[in-house]
C-alpha cells in the first residue's frame, strides 16, 4: 500500500494569460510507514505536490493512486480525505470552532461515529500532540499559545485517524522549544503509530534527524531523491538550487575544501565531534573514534 | 558576563536605551493580570547589535514594544537619548529614533508600490516631496532592492517584503532598529537576505540593532546576546560568553547554535576549543587553522576509521 503519484503535471491558472506551471512529469512513490522530508526553494513546487496526495488538486497529466485507488476514477474522495491527512502551512488559522473539543471532534462527528466513539478520538487525538484532553478540551482554541493552537489543528487532522500524514512547514515560527515538542510528537506518530509521515520543511537540520528518505524540489520538478546522508553530501547542487544543507554538512564539507579527507553522510552532532577528534587528536583516534 | 546596569552612569553618552527596573502586566481573562515584564534593566549601547532570544512567552516581544514606546511600562522607566517614553510629548521623537520591524511582514506593507510603502513614514511626518524621493532611494540602496520603487509590494518575495518593511524604517532616518523575529516567517534565502541587510545597517551605516530571534546561530553573530526567561533578563554577555553555558541554556528549554554544540562535545573529551567558536563556520576555520599538518590530507589509515565510523553509526543517527 502506497501513494504513487505518476508523471504529474499541474499549471496554474491553465487558460488564462497567467498560467503557470507548478509541477512537470513528477513521479514518486510514498510507502506505508516511511517518513519523508520534501525540501525544495520557495515556489518549486512543495505545497502544490502534496495538495495532490488527497486529491485536492486535480492533476492537468499523470495520475495519483492512493493505496491502488486511483483518485481519478473516485467519485467521492471521502475515504480519501481519511486516509491522507493534510497538514496546510499555519494551520491554527484555520480553528473555528468555539472549544477545542468540537474543533478536533468535527471530522470523527462527520463520519458519523457515536458521541463516546467521538471523543475518545480527541482525547486520543489530543494526546497524540502532547495535549491533556481534560486541560484543554472545553477551552477556546483562541485562548491558548500559539504552539497549542497550532497542536490543536493537526490534532483535528489525527483525530480522523489516516494512514499518512502530510504535515507543511509544521515548525515555522515556532520557538526552539515548541520545534523540538512539535518534531518529537511527529515522530512519535510515526514511529508509534506507524504512521507513514511527509515532512514540508525548510530545516534541513529537521529533515537530516528525522526522515528515511528525502525529496527535492526544484522548479516543479523532483531533482533528488535518496537517503538524507546521499541527498545532503551534494552540497553544491543544493546550494545552486538556493537550499541550505544541515549545519553539520556544512561544517564537513568547509572541511573538506580546506583539504581533509572527510567522509560522506556525517549529519549528527556526536559523529561530527568524533571525526573532529581524529583530525585533531589523532594519536587518539583508534580508541576514541567509535565509543562518543 | 556583565551585570550591566552597575558602574554606567545615566547620563552616559554611549547608551542609547536605558531600560531601568521595567514591569508589564497586560490583562487577562476575568480582571486577572500576566506579569511579562519583572524589573527588567538593560542598556543598549550606540552602535552595537543586540540579539534578545528566550523562549516563547519570555517577554522578548513585550521589551521590544517597551523600547520606542508602543508598550508603556506599568512601572521602571525606558529613556531613549534621554528621553522617557512614559511622558507622551516624547512619544513621537522617540519613534523616530527607535523604529521596529515585526514578524510578518504582509501585515507591514500598506501602499500599492515599493516606492509609496517606503515614503509612508516620511511623508507621515511632513518631510518634502524632493526630499522623500532621496530618502527613498537611499533606504532602498541600503537593503539592496535599489530600483524596485514601482514594484507592487504584494508581488515580492518574503525576503523583499521584509526588506521593503525594513526600508520604510530607514526612511524615518532613526538611530536604532528593533526588529522582532524579523526572519520567522522566511525561507532560507529570504533570511540570509535579511540578515545580510540587518548586518550591513550596523556595520557600515551605523545603526543600532536590537534584533529579537528564535534563531541561535542568528544570535550568534551579534555583539551582545540578552537571554530572557520568564519575563526577566537572565543572562547576557558576548556570544561566547552566553552559548558557552549549555546547560544553563538547555534549564530554559534553549539550544546553543550546533557549531559550539560540537565544540562542547570536543572539550568534554579534553580537546580545547576556545568559547568564541560558536557557528559551524568558526569551527571549520579553527580546525583548519589548528590541525596537524601531517594530517591533512590525512592518511589513509584515519580515513578508513573516520569512514567505518560513519557507516556503522549511520543507522542510529536519525533515531535520537
Amino acid at each position: 500500500m502506497s501513494i504513487v503519484i505518476e508523471q504529474l503535471s499541474y499549471i496554474y491558472g491553465l487558460g488564462t494569460p497567467f498560467a503557470a506551471k507548478a509541477l512537470e512529469d513528477c513521479s514518486l512513490e510514498v510507502q506505508e510507514g516511511e517518513f519523508l522530508g520534501l525540501v525544495g526553494h520557495t515556489g518549486s513546487g512543495k505545497s502544490t505536490l502534496v495538495q495532490h496526495m488527497n486529491g485536492l488538486l486535480k492533476p492537468h497529466s499523470g495520475r495519483v493512486v492512493v493505496d491502488g485507488q486511483d483518485l481519478s476514477k473516485l467519485k467521492a474522495l471521502r475515504d480519501v480525505r481519511r486516509k491522507v491527512g493534510l497538514v496546510f502551512q499555519y494551520p491554527e488559522h484555520q480553528l473555528f470552532e468555539e472549544t477545542v473539543e468540537r474543533d478536533v471532534g468535527f471530522g470523527p462527528r462527520s463520519l458519523g461515529l457515536t458521541d463516546d466513539d467521538v471523543r475518545e478520538r480527541v482525547r486520543r487525538a489530543l494526546e497524540m500532540v502532547g495535549l491533556d484532553y481534560h486541560a484543554v478540551a472545553s477551552r477556546s482554541p483562541f485562548e491558548l499559545s500559539g504552539g497549542q493552537r497550532r497542536r490543536v489543528a493537526i490534532a483535528g487532522v489525527l483525530a480522523m485517524e489516516p494512514k499518512y500524514v502530510v504535515l507543511d512547514e509544521p515548525t515555522a515560527s515556532l520557538d526552539p522549544r515548541g520545534r523540538r515538542d512539535m518534531l518529537d510528537h511527529i515522530e512519535r506518530l510515526h514511529r508509534e503509530e506507524g504512521v507513514a509521515v511527509v515532512l514540508v520543511s525548510h530545516d534541513m537540520n529537521e529533515v537530516a534527524r528525522l526522515a528515511d528518505r528525502v525529496i527535492v524540489m526544484d522548479r516543479g520538478r523532483i531533482v533528488m531523491d535518496g537517503t538524507p546522508a546521499d541527498v545532503f553530501d551534494d552540497v553544491d547542487r543544493l546550494t545552486a538550487m538556493g537550499l541550505d544543507v544541515p549545519e553539520t554538512v556544512r561544517l564537513m564539507h568547509r572541511l573538506r575544501q580546506s583539504g581533509f579527507d572527510v567522509p560522506g553522510g556525517v549529519l549528527s552532532v556526536d559523529e561530527c565531534a568524533s571525526l573532529i577528534r581524529s583530525l585533531l587528536a589523532p594519536g587518539e583516534a583508534g580508541g576514541d573514534a567509535g565509543e562518543v | 558576563m556583565t551585570v550591566c546596569t552597575s558602574g554606567i552612569e545615566a547620563a552616559d553618552p554611549d547608551v542609547l536605551i536605558d531600560v531601568h527596573d521595567v514591569t508589564f502586566e497586560y490583562p487577562a481573562v476575568q480582571g486577572s493580570r500576566v506579569r511579562a515584564l519583572e524589573s527588567v534593566s538593560l542598556r543598549i549601547m550606540r552602535g552595537e547589535y543586540l540579539a534578545i532570544i528566550g523562549p516563547n512567552g519570555s517577554g522578548k516581544s513585550t521589551l521590544a514594544k517597551c523600547l520606542n514606546a508602543l508598550l508603556i511600562p506599568d512601572s521602571g522607566t525606558v529613556t531613549v537619548a534621554g528621553m522617557s517614553t512614559s511622558n507622551p510629548g516624547h512619544v513621537w521623537a522617540i519613534r523616530q529614533m527607535v523604529g521596529m520591524v515585526f514578524q510578518n511582514p504582509d501585515n507591514q506593507l500598506v501602499a500599492t508600490t515599493v516606492e509609496e510603502d517606503v515614503a509612508f513614514g516620511p511623508e507621515n511626518i511632513g518631510v518634502p516631496t524632493q526630499e522623500i524621493r532621496q530618502r527613498v532611494k537611499e533606504a532602498l540602496r541600503s537593503v539592496g532592492l535599489e530600483g524596485m520603487e514601482n514594484r507592487a509590494p504584494h508581488r515580492l518575495s518574503g525576503g523583499q517584503k521584509q526588506r521593503v518593511a525594513i526600508a520604510g524604517i530607514l526612511a524615518m532616518r532613526p538611530e536604532c532598529i528593533v526588529l522582532d523575529e524579523p526572519t520567522a516567517m522566511l525561507d532560507p534565502v529570504g533570511r540570509r537576505e535579511v540578515l545580510e541587510a540587518v548586518r550591513r545597517l550596523n556595520r557600515v551605516e551605523g545603526k543600532t540593532v536590537v534584533h529579537v530571534t528564535h534563531f541561535m546561530s542568528e544570535a550568534a553573530a551579534a555583539d551582545r546576546v540578552a537571554v530572557m526567561a520568564a519575563g526577566k533578563v537572565v543572562m547576557q554577555g558576548a556570544p561566547s560568553e552566553v552559548f558557552s553555558q549549555a546547560e544553563r541554556l538547555q534549564q530554559i528549554d534553549l539550544d546553543a547554535p550546533i557549531g559550539a554544540r560540537i565544540a562542547e562535545e570536543l572539550r568534554k573529551s579534553g580537546i580545547s576549543i576556545p568559547l568564541h567558536v560558536l557557528t559551524v563556520d568558526d569551527l571549520a576555520d579553527y580546525i583548519s587553522a589548528n590541525a596537524l599538518t601531517a594530517h591533512r590530507p590525512s592518511a589513509n589509515r584515519a580515513t578508513e576509521l573516520s569512514t567505518n565510523t560513519a557507516t556503522a553509526r549511520r543507522s542510529d543517527v536519525y533515531r535520537h
